[in-house]
């Protein structure tokens, strides 16, 4: 620091105003960056907007930014600690999938079973990623760029870091994806509720919808993860590892005998993965990869996914309902988005505002579960086909 | 309209195509499953 304030005041003193501008620039980019991290760190903190994640990204973007530093590139311009752990475990695409592991052992797809109708609006949902996607490309992003920015809309941090990854995106813009798809996935229920509203009448809100509930064999549970993985393994063979984990994950809860790795993934592993995809993550947010205005409209992109996302799912509803004699609340289409359990709970809170004796929360549960495999098929898609023409797989 | 659109246009609409279709054979799973009867002890 004391270094960088020396050769301002030595190129100021010698009147070299390009040197003096760009050690000027190279410390308000800084300064900009500690404020990034710390209004992350307050939305952690004060709001409660996914701390797990915000809170790490923050604290890494601020310890990245210190001048004369050398936590992701060493002394001698060798890999860091940092860079160590960015390229063993997030450029290899470790942490994603192992996240993958986690998340598979904490869904419970019995209600999916008992409403399996409700699977569509998990495809329905994934209209914002391609939507977002097409957005990016006005913008004029790269086929990859806009690819992995659509892929925000899976409101599926782990999807979102994955494909970026794979697309070997810049870091900056890899960082920039997975702050918004983390930021929005905690504004779930501010962006979702206004948007259901302007598409749906009170009268359609206050569908009330039949809920039958049975009981769902262990053996169908068990059998499921391991078809779901056969099948998507063989129509894409690129989305298994993402798939495959996942469904692991749940194999692991469904067996029944496996409890302690089950407990292990839902909490030490996801616990461990969460801390250090955070502060890795936060520590490739330089000045110099992170403020441009690629990452501004990456953010406005993430925006847009959500909001495409719940539009898809609602207006999916209101099209199924009209060939359909037992209706569906459009607004349960919304919950076809990955973020789980936070949607369900908001079309719920919405279904009560409208009428307090009506309950969509086991058919917006469904619709969530199913956005969650649907947010990685929708993944997927995109790694295939937009890998497939740039040559990556 | 550019190259980049066209083929944006494209992947979109086998992307959705694609998501349809993967949900698809997950709902015959999950009803095929669903047959399945409960054992009481369950």
């Amino acid at each position: 620091m004391l270094e960088k304030l020396n050769e301002l005041i030595a190129a100021l003193s010698n009147q070299n105003m390009d040197i003096a501008r760009e050690i000027g620039l190279e410390f308000l980019g800084m300064l900009v960056m500690f404020a990034i991290g710390g209004i992350l760190i307050y939305l952690a903190i004060k709001k409660d907007y996914e701390p797990a994640l915000l809170l790490p990204i923050g604290f890494g973007a601020i310890l990245t930014n210190i001048p004369m530093t050398n936590i992701f590139t060493g002394p001698d311009g060798e890999t860091g600690v940092f860079g160590f752990l960015y390229n063993n475990t997030i450029a290899n695409e470790l942490f994603p999938v192992l996240i993958f592991i986690a998340v598979g052992a904490m869904i419970d797809f019995t209600p999916l079973f008992q409403t399996p109708f409700m699977l569509f609006f998990g495809a329905a949902a994934q209209f914002g990623i391609f939507a977002t996607m097409m957005v990016a490309l006005l913008f004029g992003f790269s086929l990859p760029e806009a690819g992995a920015i659509g892929v925000i809309g899976a409101a599926d941090g782990p999807t979102s870091i994955y494909v970026a990854n794979a697309f070997k995106l810049d870091k900056g813009l890899i960082a920039a994806i997975t702050v918004a798809a983390y930021s929005y996935m905690s504004l779930v229920p501010i962006i979702q509720p206004p948007v259901i509203k302007l598409l749906t009448t009170p009268e359609e809100r206050k569908i009330r919808m039949n809920f039958h509930q049975r009981k769902v064999s262990k053996l169908a549970k068990i059998l499921f993860p391991i078809l779901v993985t056969i099948f998507a393994g063989l129509i894409a063979p690129e989305s298994v590892a993402l798939v495959g984990a996942l469904m692991f994950g749940n194999l692991i809860r469904e067996c029944g005998v496996l409890n302690r790795l089950s407990e292990t993934a839902q909490n030490v592993l996801a616990n461990l993965v969460t801390l250090l995809l955070g502060i890795t993550i936060g520590t490739t947010m330089t000045a110099s990869s992170f403020l441009n205005w690629k990452t501004l409209v990456i953010m406005l992109m993430g925006l847009v996914a959500f909001i495409f996302d719940t539009a898809g799912g609602v207006l999916f509803a209101k099209f199924i309902n009209l060939f359909r004699k037992e209706k569906i609340n459009p607004m349960v289409g919304a919950a076809g988005i990955s973020a789980f359990p936070m949607s369900a709970r908001v079309i719920q809170k919405m279904a009560k505002e409208e009428d307090p004796m009506n309950f969509v929360l086991m058919q917006s549960v469904a619709a969530n579960v199913s956005g969650q495999l649907g947010s990685v098929v929708a993944g997927s898609m995109i790694l295939v086909l937009v890998g497939r023409l740039i040559g990556l797989v | 309209m550019s190259e980049n659109i066209i083929t944006g246009l494209k992947i979109s609409g086998l992307g959705l195509l694609g998501v349809f279709g993967v949900l698809i054979i997950f709902y015959i799973i999950v009803i095929l499953l669903g047959k399945i009867k409960a054992k009481e002890e369950e």
